[in-house]
């Protein structure tokens, strides 16, 4: 039995120090309160510092404005530097790295597409692009555009971005057995 | 070459209602197998986040830096309890603004010896020294500097310090104008000067239009009081541009890396001009170069056989900000902390130092412009006040427009203040000129009811020749096609934008839902840096090829990638040259020993293209002498395609490249070399920087609803045509066009960092505040990249990356006007501007 405790994670009965445990792209891990990671780490800390996830980036330094760091909490596209690691004990969690080992098309037509220059933001668009292509696989254009509204490129490749996500939607789609837009 | 038809190519590049793009070729254009083609693109790393950008390296016993900001526009730190900050858990070392390690000047350690540093720093009006006491603009790094454990205890240690500082503040001017006047206070106090006038001789002003002397601040050509006396009309006119945020400052934030260790530094910086490369050391003041690993090994006091250097992957960072002394404070200060400490020591820029620097003047433009009944332009006159920036080097208008008209009689003038606000670099950039080129060319076009682009046409040619019939003769002379760029650019884009159905005369459409339409039209020469540049015989560049066992190759060469899918262009130009196949060749951009041009200036490919050429050029003969030697033939007999060398009479007889070199390893062991001068020979070099014509048009057309009601302006579409001379990778040019044209409808809408009058404090400077456009501001564009083959690189190459970002701006400024017939004289077109122009404000 276990309960949240002030620093945020779990206690076991026991009383020795809470841990968190999440699943990142399909591997569990757990973390010492306090030890491994502290009360107020952000969850981008935690996934670039102890799991050397690089791909969580940072233009905003933490304004939540950027999109930068968007990772995947439970499917929801979320802002790791706003969002305490504490906070997502027995979350799953998805990044852009989870996505390269399983091959999804999303990458594959980012690539084709160009749809990336300097490639600084390209991941975090890539996790509100996987987000949007769960919860609507047949997205329209302007779907798009509402559903990557929150990430910023400063190279300004929208228009590529757009061509990969509803290209990816028809990969997704041919893979389940439908036709393309 | 007049009527013929052009070859339009469709590159599998998925089409949306947002995007368009396509290559206009001419069917007599050379065909080539691998360059202008669809290639996957080579840097796909970065897609799954391993690529590694600056704050993504992790060294052993890392220490993390950083300093203190000023909050005051101008003010001098007194005195600083350094023991207080030395004193906090995890602060490693403390320098204050007193130590003499931090300064450039006078340095103990040979700072100034350095050499370099002293146009960079001190002739220049930028930043004097890496970390001054005294702050001459809010946010700049000033006062304390702080080595910690961590970056927690960084920030710690430095919001800490803010309070053991004693300040004094000092009287300001952040007003171009005020600055100016003989009672404004002194900006820059440490310059020891009165006043806040520049004198560009003491400056250095740069030679950089050869037709503008040195140190000039006024420059006439031809007679211009004659030509406003021949003149049937003239209109005059003011325009105002106001700051905005150098782009690379608002992605990546700023960091260097320096590790000093048992007499070798390690450098990870983010530097566009990472070593000397000979440019521009032909002319008589060469611009500043950033800090290359000469200088670093300079100021840590390190031959240079003992520097490496690591150029990580950019986040967006186009333009030339190593032109900027401002850009090389990060890295002096990681080596002097690493010096200090001897660990590697990462120095992070903090928002409010970076995101201040100006990516595009400021400026207040004054214009007198004469003109006759048929659009001749006959005398032009600028008088600006702009930033020392890119502009410095210029003068607004004695550059892009002396270059690509034919008028004849100009009268520049420039004064550049010092104020309170921080220093410009370039990004994508345009105002000073392109800006200045089209509002002559719009406000011509207003007054005479004429058609805009029939006035460009009426004024194309270069230094007051026009472009027919004197300069086709010089286009042939030099070995040139003798196309005629901007009437193709006009051409293509009129056609795309169905511009003869839609323009209209300014005010005189008036849609059912009330808006305004409005459609806009400007135009430039390519961005290139001058061509004259392009020719330096002094250029050290160079590049190298290894050739592996498994078929494999490897270009060599140290350079910055900032975006453009440099690699994938790079082997495609190899890999036509050379029959080795695309997906066999790699780039090393971090080998040491070769260096290729940098990509500041849109200049880069104008030179690599020649390097890549010669480099391919040079492989495939290696091959073919080789495999001759091992088949018992001549190396005529045989060829090279798809990475397997074979005799042309009997292609059944064959080596594929991989065991050939596996057979033959001391043949290629030593790697095949191409240099600056070896590989210009392929190329059009003009006879002498006077003769350097600018042959390339590029083009933009806009077209906007202005809701007078509001003030709002909505784009509605966009025409993007740039005569690339060549297209080598349809993907990059293509995202240098759309990408530009995001950007110039940005700057010309809203991005704008605004300044409080009474303390001199940037009121917006972080991206929850500064406008910067979201994929929600998408407009339908359509790019076509026109080939003409008229640039200076080899296949006829010219630069494609500043010209949609500048020319958007200025193309919307004139469509704003054609919907409301009135014009909005301070950019960007925000829309209280927008209802003060329509008089409802
Ligand atoms: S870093 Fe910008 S939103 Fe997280
Ligand atoms: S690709 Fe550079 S910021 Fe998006």
């Amino acid at each position: 039995m276990s309960s949240a405790n002030a620093h945020g994670g779990r206690q076991d009965s026991s009383g020795s120090p809470g841990v968190i445990r999440l699943t990142v792209n399909g591997k569990r891990y757990e973390f010492k309160v306090g030890v491994d990671v502290m009360p107020f780490t952000a969850l981008r800390e935690l996934l670039r510092d102890r799991l050397g996830l690089t791909s969580l980036k940072e233009m905003c330094e933490g304004e939540g404005v950027c999109g930068s760091c968007t990772v995947l909490v439970d499917g929801r596209p979320t802002l790791s530097c706003l969002t305490l690691a504490v906070d997502c004990d027995g979350k799953e969690i998805e990044t852009v790295e989870g996505l390269a080992e399983s091959g999804h098309p999303l990458l594959e037509a980012f690539s084709r597409n160009y749809a990336y220059q300097c490639g600084y933001c390209t991941p975090g668009f890539i996790m509100s692009a996987k987000a949007l292509l769960d919860r609507n696989p047949d997205p329209s254009y302007e779907d798009i555009v509402r559903g990557l509204s929150g990430n910023i490129c400063r190279c300004g490749t929208y228009a590529a971005i757009l061509s990969a996500t509803r290209e990816a939607a028809d990969a997704l789609k041919a893979r389940r057995g439908g036709g393309g837009l | 070459m007049e009527g013929a038809e052009h070859r339009r190519i469709k590159r599998p590049l998925r089409e949306n209602p947002y995007l368009v793009f396509e290559q206009w070729q001419f069917p007599e254009d050379p065909e080539f197998k691998v360059i202008g083609r669809y290639v996957e693109p080579k840097d796909g790393r970065k897609i799954t986040g391993r690529e590694l950008y600056m704050r993504d390296i992790k060294l052993p016993g890392m220490l993390y830096a950083g300093w203190l900001t000023s909050p005051y526009a101008h003010a001098l730190v007194r005195s600083v309890d350094a023991d207080a900050i030395r004193s906090m858990p995890g602060v490693r070392d403390v320098l204050t603004c007193k130590d003499p390690d931090l300064h450039v000047e006078g340095s103990p350690e040979g700072l100034a010896a350095a050499g370099e540093l002293e146009p960079l720093n001190v002739k220049r009006p930028e930043i004097a020294f890496v970390l001054p006491c005294e702050a001459v603009f809010e946010g700049q790094p000033v006062g304390v500097a702080v080595a910690a454990d961590d970056m927690r205890s960084l920030y710690d240690a430095i919001l800490a310090a803010r309070s053991k500082v004693n300040w004094e503040e000092l009287p300001f001017v952040v007003d171009r104008d005020e600055a100016l006047r003989p009672d404004a206070p002194v900006a820059q106090l440490f310059r020891g000067q009165e006043t806040n006038a520049v004198d560009p001789k003491s400056a250095g002003l740069l030679p950089f239009v050869p037709w503008v002397p040195s140190g000039a601040s006024r420059w006439e050509m031809g007679n211009p009081d004659e030509g406003f006396r021949q003149a049937d009309g003239i209109v005059e006119f003011e325009v105002k541009a106001n700051v905005n945020m150098w782009g690379g400052g608002g992605v990546e934030p700023w960091a260097a890396i320096a590790w000093l260790h048992d007499g070798h530094l390690e450098l990870w910086i983010r530097n566009q001009v990472p070593r000397k490369t000979g440019l521009f050391e032909g002319l008589e003041s060469p611009p500043p170069k950033g800090l290359t690993m000469e200088v670093a090994a300079a100021v840590a006091g390190v031959p240079l056989s003992r520097v490496k250097v690591h150029i990580p992957y950019f986040g967006t960072s186009y333009g030339g900000m190593n032109w900027n002394g401002y850009s090389v404070i990060p890295t002096l200060l990681a080596i002097l902390f690493s010096r200090r400490t001897g660990r590697p020591v990462m120095v992070l820029a903090d928002w409010s130092s970076w995101s201040g620097i100006i990516g595009e003047e400021e400026g207040r433009y004054r214009f007198k412009v004469g003109f006759k009944r048929d659009g001749t332009i006959t005398a032009v006159e600028v008088r600006s006040n702009v930033t020392w920036g890119i502009a410095g080097l210029t003068m607004p208008g004695s550059w892009k427009i002396v270059e690509s008209t034919s008028i004849k009689n100009f009268r520049v003038e420039g004064v550049y203040p010092y104020t309170n606000k921080p220093p410009a670099a370039c990004y994508k950039h345009g105002t000073t000129e392109c800006l200045v080129l089209n509002e002559v060319f719009s406000r011509v076009a207003a007054a005479l009811g004429m058609d805009p682009t029939e006035l460009a046409l009426r004024n194309d040619g270069s230094m007051g020749l026009p472009m027919h019939p004197d300069l086709d003769e010089i286009k042939a002379a030099q070995g040139f096609p003798v196309r005629d760029s901007l009437r193709e650019v006009v051409e293509a884009g009129k056609r795309a934008i169905d511009w003869d159905h839609k323009w209209h005369r300014p005010g005189a459409m008036r849609l059912p839902n009330g808006n305004y339409h409005g459609i806009g039209f400007a135009w430039c020469p390519e961005w290139q840096v001058a061509p004259w540049h392009s020719v330096s015989p002094d250029t050290a560049f160079q590049v190298g090829l290894s050739l592996n066992e498994d078929g494999t190759a490897v270009i060599r060469g140290l350079r910055a990638l900032v975006g453009n899918h440099e690699p994938s262009t790079y082997a495609q130009i190899v890999a036509e040259e050379s029959g080795l196949r695309y997906e066999d060749i790699e780039f090393d951009h971090e080998f040491q020993d070769a260096v290729l041009s940098p990509p500041s200036g849109s200049n880069g490919l104008v030179w690599n293209s020649a390097l890549m050429k010669e480099l391919g050029m040079r492989t495939r003969q290696k091959l073919l002498e080789v495999a001759g030697e091992h088949m018992g033939k001549e190396p005529g007999e045989l060829d090279v395609k798809d990475g397997v060398i074979y005799e042309k009479a009997n292609p059944g007889n064959s080596i594929s490249v991989g065991s050939l070199v596996a057979k033959y390893r001391e043949h290629f062991a030593g790697g095949i070399w191409a240099t600056g001068r070896s590989a210009l020979k392929g190329t059009l070099i003009p006879p002498s920087p006077m003769e350097a014509h600018s042959w390339g048009r590029q083009a933009a057309f806009v077209e906007v609803e202005v809701d007078p009601e509001t003030g709002r302006i909505e784009v509605k579409n966009v025409v993007i045509v740039n005569d690339v001379g060549r297209v080598v990778n349809p993907g990059s040019v293509a995202g240098q066009q759309y990408g530009g044209v995001y950007m110039g409808i940005s700057r010309a809408l809203g991005e704008e960092i605004i300044y409080d009058p009474n303390t001199g404090v940037k009121l917006n400077d972080t991206l929850a505040w500064y406008y910067v456009p979201t994929i929600a501001d998408v407009y339908p564009v359509h790019a076509i990249a026109v080939e003409t083959g008229l640039g200076y690189g080899a296949y006829g190459i010219m630069g494609v990356g500043e010209d949609p970002a500048a020319l958007t701006r200025a193309a919307l400024r004139s469509a704003v006007h054609n919907a409301i017939g009135r014009w909005v004289n301070e950019d960007p077109m925000t829309p209280d501007r927008v209802l003060r122009a329509l008089g409802r404000a």
